[in-house]
């Protein structure tokens, strides 16, 4: 396969340059924007569909077409949370956190293209550590045992203090409801029901994206129903000024885009944990680091930023851990790992020996679907933001069909949606009554992954399992200074701020 | 989005064709039977889009379509464990255009508090099969089978394995192994099969115990090394690993995939389908697809089906009872 004249590299870039390998990553570009923008159809499903019409494709074209579903996916989830409050793919659920008050100021064009910048160079951050160091990092993601799992779910857990903006108790509250909901099913060590209140479907325990659809899509559109006077209120959501980030805001928003960079490189090598999770985590890391944290949640670009940077930067480590382990690093992957198989490619440790021209394939083919994608979603910004044009009763109809159907599309179930509405009527209670939903969905995320992965831990080794194992130990530490030193810097400040003008001695120079 | 738009078009069209289809059918009696197939076949997958079941009936699909001369659309219905479908399907009238995907749990989830009874389908036919295996990390100092069981003896519970979550395919046959044994392992679920092997490739549990095929990825990357097969002969691709009943335990356990329809499917119709299945089965194509996704085509026909998922259900019913009360 490999001629003699020709590097592994060369050839691997060689195969992805062929024109109808080209072509069918235009077609991947297209299919996986659509998908990206309708509310409940994933990037999974999308990749999964998709997978039965390339299986008598070369390896590289179908390679290709999966690909770019997933990459183009992750461009277009953002248009729905930022213009309608309601993520498209759970990957942008902290879109939603500064990207739908932008919108609500009149800036969602300038927060689409952030966002899209951000999410582009989250992905190229996320193809270069997959080029350069897809062995060795692998080995790091090997580590991860149900301990190791623990730990940083704990650490992810304490995000719900940063999402709250500002409400700790109501966000606490919040936080706790949702990780009550996530007890709901099967218990995953025992298999005994509970909570299922002989409802056959809640064996699988609460779905997950029907809840985040109702709680930010549905809540959000009866709630300006609801509060809707008529003559009343500007049009509040359209277009003004600015388009393109200007060169003083690039540079603000350098900082959070190396953390959410940083932050979704390393989330995305730990298998099974993907964007959604990864975003949320970055946000918050921008938000401690920022100098204008008060402005999180109500709107800040560097929060946007942060947050989409880190959950498209989570792609790379994904491939990497699978394509070098053969363990899926989200569920994307899982369904590229069947596919990868039939070619004859089988994903794991020997991968890299045997097919060394397949990574610089994919490195290309990832790099394509960036820049590309990029650039259709920067081209057609302005027609997406039409859609705000429409009156405001138009707007919600088309809102509410958009969940309905997309709820219906992710399990063909009648009863996701019926969970999606009931869930929209606990987000707008919640909406209301001033409780932050973005805890919530936090503990639903986190919660069974928090309680599975503790109960193998204590299964395999006790307590033991967790405290000897340096990556958990390392975390765990994380997620106690993450609580604690927030406030403990807050009263260091309070305290200097009341000696001002006393001429106390203070020690802080 | 088009697509889905399209479907659920679809899929409306097709239960009005259903509804309309039944009434017919409801005055003529059993005279339609012989024109079967006469429209649109429906293929339910119980599971996610994906994963191998799904895989082996979007590759079985167009068989059936090239023989029954019909269109047989493949449908996601997951959720809990399966039994979403498989109470859909019960509720289905029984003509034949309505089928399911169907695995083990067919037998097995009745154990485990569904309502899922095996006397309400009609079984077709067995597409694939997945024989398993007990794995070790490449570095456990259990070379054999017997050091393992001798370690378990010597200390009762301290030996450890993942499995892809209680009541599975491949908890059960642990239990099994414990009662043939005579020794007492600690179970660690895990929600499926990957990282249930990814756990045993990376030391964190003594062995995994899953489809020799499923292994297979990390056997071949040097992480884990196969003790003994759960196969009655010597697995042709690993004819140095012997096989559990070689080694004294005689253990056999395969995963497997088939279809079936609802109770009460007329007996011609069954056969038709099941005549059409065991071509799809050997065809070219379908074995290829299923041997690289390190599966074994095989064919069981109505019959052979209905005695077998019996049997299952007598092997998997004392190992799950074993499995929930000796879980922490």
């Amino acid at each position: 396969m490999i001629p003699v004249f020709a590097s592994p590299v060369a050839e691997g870039i060689a195969a992805v340059m062929a024109p109808d390998t080209l072509l069918v990553i235009g077609i991947g570009i297209l299919i996986g924007m659509l998908v990206g923008a309708f509310p409940g159809v994933t990037a999974t499903m999308a990749v999964a569909l998709a997978s039965g019409f390339t299986l008598t494709m070369e390896p590289t074209q179908g390679l290709a077409m999966l690909l770019t579903i997933y990459v183009a996916a992750q461009f277009g989830d953002r248009i729905p949370a930022i213009l309608i409050n309601t993520p498209g793919t759970p990957a942008s659920i902290a879109t939603t956190f500064d990207g739908y008050p932008l919108a609500r100021q009149g800036k969602a064009g300038l927060a689409l293209t952030t966002s899209a910048l951000g999410s582009a160079v989250g992905m190229i951050c996320g193809i270069v550590i997959l080029a350069v160091a897809a062995v060795p990092l692998s080995a790091f993601a090997m580590q991860f045992g149900p301990a190791e799992m623990f730990a940083l779910v704990v650490f992810g857990l304490t995000m719900m203090v940063g999402v709250s903006s500002g409400r700790i108790f109501k966000g606490l509250a919040a936080g706790a409801f949702g990780l009550f909901l996530a007890t709901v099913g099967r218990d995953p060590i025992t298999g005994d029901q509970r909570f299922t209140m002989g409802i056959l479907e809640l064996n699988g325990g609460i779905p997950f994206i029907p809840v985040i659809i109702g709680f930010f899509g549905l809540a959000e559109v009866i709630n300006q129903i609801l509060t809707h006077r008529k003559g009343k209120g500007i049009k509040p959501i359209s277009q003004m000024g600015q388009w393109m980030p200007d060169s003083k805001l690039l540079k603000r928003l350098a900082k959070p885009t190396a953390i959410g960079a940083a932050t979704g490189s390393v989330i995305g090598l730990v298998p099974a944990v993907g964007g959604d999770i990864a975003g949320i985590i970055g946000w918050d890391n921008a938000r401690k680091a920022s100098k204008k944290n008060h402005e999180f949640g109500k709107g800040s670009l560097e929060g946007l930023t942060a947050g989409d940077t880190s959950s498209t930067a989570t792609l790379g480590g994904s491939i990497t851990t699978t394509m070098a382990l053969g363990v899926p690093g989200d569920s994307v992957m899982a369904v590229m790992i069947g596919s990868m198989m039939i070619w004859g490619i089988q994903p794991g440790p020997g991968l890299f020996n045997s097919h060394p021209d397949l990574i610089a394939s994919l490195v290309t083919i990832l790099l394509i679907a960036t820049v590309l994608t990029l650039i259709l979603s920067l081209l057609r910004m302005k027609g997406v933001i039409k859609l705000l044009e429409l009156p405001d009763h138009f707007l919600w109809v088309v809102i509410l069909v958009f969940c309905m159907v997309g709820t219906y599309s992710i399990n063909n179930s009648v009863f996701d949606v019926f969970m999606m509405l009931i869930f929209g009527m606990v987000g707008l209670f919640m909406l209301r009554f001033g409780f932050p939903p973005g805890p919530a969905v936090l503990g639903l995320i986190l919660g069974p992954l928090a309680e599975s992965n503790l109960r193998r831990a204590l299964l395999t080794d006790g307590w033991g399992a967790i405290f000897t194992s340096p990556i958990a130990v390392v975390l765990l530490v994380i997620a106690v200074l993450a609580v604690t030193l927030p406030p403990l810097r807050q009263l260091v400040r309070r305290r200097k701020a009341a000696n001002v003008g006393k001429n106390v001695p203070t020690l802080q120079p | 989005m088009k697509k889905t738009i399209l479907r659920s078009v679809a899929l409306i069209a097709a239960g009005l064709l259903a509804v309309t289809g039944c009434s017919a059918n409801a005055k003529s009696g059993g005279a339609a039977d012989g024109d079967f197939p006469s429209k649109d076949v429906r293929l339910i997958v119980p599971w996610a889009a994906g994963g191998s079941g799904d895989l082996t009936a979007r590759t079985i699909a167009p068989l059936l379509e090239k023989d029954l001369g019909v269109n047989v659309i493949v449908e996601n219905k997951p959720g809990a464990n399966g039994s979403v479908a498989y109470n859909w399907l019960a509720e289905q009238a029984p003509d034949g255009y309505n089928l399911a995907m169907m695995g083990v749990e067919v037998a097995t989830l009745q154990f485990m508090d569904y309502d899922i009874k095996p006397e309400n389908y009609a079984p077709i036919g067995q597409g694939s099969s997945g024989p398993g295996a007990i794995a070790v990390p490449v570095d456990s100092p259990f070379k054999t089978l017997d050091d393992l069981i001798e370690a378990a003896k010597a200390k009762p519970g301290e030996v450890t394995f993942s499995s892809p979550g209680i009541g599975s395919v491949w908890d059960s046959p642990a239990a099994g192994l414990q009662q043939l044994a005579g020794i007492k392992l600690t179970s660690v679920p895990f929600d499926g099969s990957a990282p249930s092997i990814a756990a045993a490739a990376s030391g964190k549990v003594d062995f995994s115990i899953d489809a020799i095929g499923s292994q297979k990825i990390q056997v071949d990357g040097g992480h884990l090394r196969y003790l003994a097969t759960l196969t009655e002969e010597r697995d042709p691709n690993n004819p140095d690993v012997p096989t559990t009943k070689e080694l004294g335990i005689d253990l056999q356990n395969a995963s497997w995939v088939g279809i079936m329809a609802p109770k009460g499917t007329p007996e011609d119709t069954v056969k038709k389908l099941s005549d059409a299945m065991e071509k799809a089965t050997a065809d070219a194509g379908y074995q290829d697809v299923i041997k690289s996704s390190n599966l074994v085509p095989t064919f069981k026909n109505s019959a052979e089906m209905a005695t077998f998922i019996q049997d299952e259900a007598k092997r998997y019913g004392p190992w799950i009872d074993y499995a929930k009360n000796n879980t922490k």
